[in-house]
């Protein structure tokens, strides 16, 4: 028996989209209001890694990558700053871009604390009967059993043993097919 | 327990492998031994991590509000991830609403009750079938299709092209101009709407 039942899964889930349907639209198609909330982009403070070691021809590649990440942490949070504003809670996510200057993957503590809020609230929405989310219990267990060091990757597998450079881990936002060919 | 043999994961991918924001699961082992391969390498140097469809669902459900929020999931590739459907379909099974489930495969598996269920069961399918001209297929993948060709007729035969995308690539040195148009062909006879073409780039 895994953690969740099948069964259960099958007769009880149901979603009052009326009350609560954040789909593609809703995310990406809003404007995003502003908030009181921190105006301070100082996130990522003790996130900082270095690249020196890698070399001084590595620096034009990491810079790219590193471009890469930073535009995909923005559009993760305005995705964020829209689930937040359609949850009632806009003051949870960030106003403004992240200014970060240090190594960033997409993702950093920073960013896992405001989605930590955001699923906080669809909890909170859940037990209150406002949303119908199936095991929302069993998926808030599971996220307490989530590796913290995770935070720091966008691909936080496809480094073992250095092999990404070589596969489809490599992560810095092209639209690379996974199963098939490309060129560097 | 089963267990996944898991090549790489990769966090936060916007629309290239699914609606909205996907992770994808890269899976080890392929049957096929296509010459532009990306993955050759990682496919054959065996370092892959062993992980239950438990394991694998405490890592990615990381990026659960990010699935709810656009309707993204996970997506399975690789490596030919029909390899694994028994993990699949046991992941699947644990899996808590509002993540969906896409595979992109070759359909070069034997046919078996566990892929007929995979289909069924995946919200979508990417399936890469190279090409219909069974003669270049061979000598780009070193294998014949005719899995490939028995699971279409599967899908065909069960209406359940809609929750497909058909690859059909422009192969460098193997299909011609005509190859492609016969393959586009063929497969929108057999009723598929959603059909993806483009070209490989070859990685030197």
């Amino acid at each position: 028996m895994g953690l969740f039942n099948k069964k259960e899964k099958q007769d009880d889930f149901q979603i009052d989209t009326s009350k609560l349907r954040m789909d593609e639209g809703a995310i990406f198609g809003q404007a995003v209001p502003t908030s009181e909330f921190s105006k301070d982009n100082s996130f990522g403070n003790g996130y900082n890694q270095s690249f020196d070691s890698f070399g001084e021809n590595s620096a034009d590649l990491f810079k790219n990558i590193q471009k890469g990440h930073k535009e995909k942490c923005e559009e993760l949070r305005k995705i964020r700053k829209n689930m937040a504003t359609t949850l009632g809670i806009p003051s949870v996510v960030r106003d403004e871009p992240c200014n970060y200057n240090g190594h960033c993957s997409g993702t950093c503590p920073a960013c896992y604390m405001e989605e930590r809020a955001l699923m906080d609230r669809i909890y909170e929405l859940s037990e209150n009967g406002m949303i119908n989310l199936m095991y929302s219990k069993e998926i808030k267990d599971l996220e307490n059993k989530i590796e913290h060091d995770l935070w720091e990757a966008s691909v936080f597998e496809g480094d073992m043993e250095g092999e990404i450079a070589d596969g489809f881990g490599i992560d810095d936002n092209k639209d690379t097919d996974s199963t098939e060919e490309t060129k560097e | 327990v089963s267990t996944f043999r898991v090549q790489a994961i990769s966090r936060h991918r916007f629309s290239t492998d699914g609606k909205g924001i996907t992770t994808l699961v890269g899976l080890a082992g392929c049957p096929l031994d296509c010459k532009y391969c990306i993955n050759k390498k990682i496919l054959h140097t065996g370092k892959v991590k062993d992980m239950t469809p438990e394991e694998l669902l405490s890592k990615v459900i990381i990026d659960y509000c990010y699935f709810y929020a656009t309707g993204g999931g996970i997506t399975f590739g690789g490596g030919e991830p029909l390899l694994q459907s028994k993990q699949i379909i046991e992941f699947i099974d644990i899996l808590p609403t509002n993540i969906a489930v896409n595979i992109e495969t070759s359909l070069n598996i034997e046919n078996s009750s566990e892929i007929e269920s995979i289909i069924n069961k995946v919200n979508h399918l990417y399936i890469d079938i190279k090409t219909t001209n069974t003669k270049v297929y061979r000598e780009y993948t070193g294998k014949n299709n005719e899995n490939t060709q028995t699971l279409l007729n599967y899908i065909v035969k069960n209406n359940l092209q809609a929750k497909c995308t058909i690859r059909i690539p422009s192969i460098q040195n193997y299909t011609t101009k005509s190859d492609i148009e016969e393959s586009i062909k063929i497969i929108k006879q057999l009723g598929f709407q959603d059909i993806d073409t483009f070209e490989y780039i070859i990685k030197d």
